[in-house]
């Protein structure tokens, strides 16, 4: 009697244990990259002549916090931006070489850390 | 994952010893192949010695959580997979960017959040597979202990209502057998 108690006591233990713990965990969650936030453009304005050529230029507030900015046009019906040019200076000229009409501008601010940020969108 | 599997190793070659001890000597002789059935599934043994109620409730609870672990465990799998697919593309924009790569901040925080509801998914799944994992293991533990400490049904029946009569009264008796 002694030894079958002793026995159960046993399996009962190896059974707990095989069963408890487990496969591995999902684990490692990774630490937040920790890039600063891009600016965004302020007084972004277009000026155009022609409906050929246009004039962009905008300010920000904190210039050394830039690397580039980059200057985008997105047609009327089609959805996806489309990068005009980049440049370190807070001003873009985009010529069209043909008149186009329901066009929209759209200038993001690349910080030195290589972050895009948000785009600030002007329609002429 | 490897100190995971020597883990196992070592308990079952103790889950084993324990095993042979138990079917090995005299005093377990005739309850062996009750044993051997209970230990391939649960109320296998009790069906066999004649314990039909209790066969009937260690087989079902074996049964639901066998596919309650097995659904878990896909389950689990499949929302773990989703997480390392996230993580690998939040933890790809720090390459990039070292490489000089430019990465919209959108995407970065867009990724981050659906990292972190991946990964709330994944210890949810997580919880329940664990539950099904106790949930197996005290079904294959009550089953063991039982089938270890009864004994086989003699097919002796006494009436199931019987008068016991005693000096100062007498009683109406009713016996449950299980």
């Amino acid at each position: 009697m002694i030894r079958r108690m002793t026995l159960t006591s046993l399996l009962t233990v190896a059974v707990a244990v095989a069963f408890a713990p487990g496969c591995e965990k999902h684990e490692n969650f990774p630490q937040p990259l920790g890039v600063a936030v891009p600016q965004t453009v302020n007084n972004l304005s277009v000026t155009t002549l022609d409906n050929i050529v246009f004039d962009l230029t905008w300010d920000v507030d904190d210039p050394s916090a830039v690397q580039v900015y980059r200057a985008y046009y997105i047609l009327e019906g089609l959805p996806m931006p489309n990068l005009a040019g980049e440049g370190p200076t807070p001003q873009a000229t985009i010529d069209f070489q043909v008149t186009v009409s329901g066009v929209t501008f759209g200038v993001s601010v690349v910080t030195p850390e290589n972050v895009e940020g948000a785009m600030v969108l002007v329609t002429p | 994952m490897r100190k995971h599997a020597k883990y196992r190793s070592v308990v079952a070659a103790g889950l084993a010893a324990a095993l042979v001890l138990t079917l090995a000597g005299p005093a377990s002789a005739g309850d062996t192949p009750s044993i051997w059935r209970s230990i391939l599934l649960p109320g296998a043994g009790q069906a066999h010695q004649g314990h039909y109620t209790k066969a009937a409730i260690f087989s079902s609870a074996a049964v639901l959580s066998w596919v309650g672990l097995f659904v878990s465990q896909i389950n689990y799998d499949r929302a773990v997979e989703r997480y390392d697919d996230q993580k690998a593309t939040y933890l790809g924009y720090q390459t990039s960017l070292d490489a000089g790569t430019v990465v919209r901040f959108e995407d970065i925080t867009g990724t981050y959040a659906d990292m972190t509801s991946t990964w709330d998914s994944a210890e949810h799944r997580y919880t329940w597979r664990n539950v099904f994992i106790g949930a197996l293991t005290v079904t294959y533990t009550a089953n063991l202990i039982d089938i270890i400490l009864s004994k086989p049904e003699t097919g002796e029946r006494s009436a199931p209502v019987s008068l016991d009569v005693r000096a100062d009264r007498v009683m109406l008796v009713r016996e449950f057998r299980f």
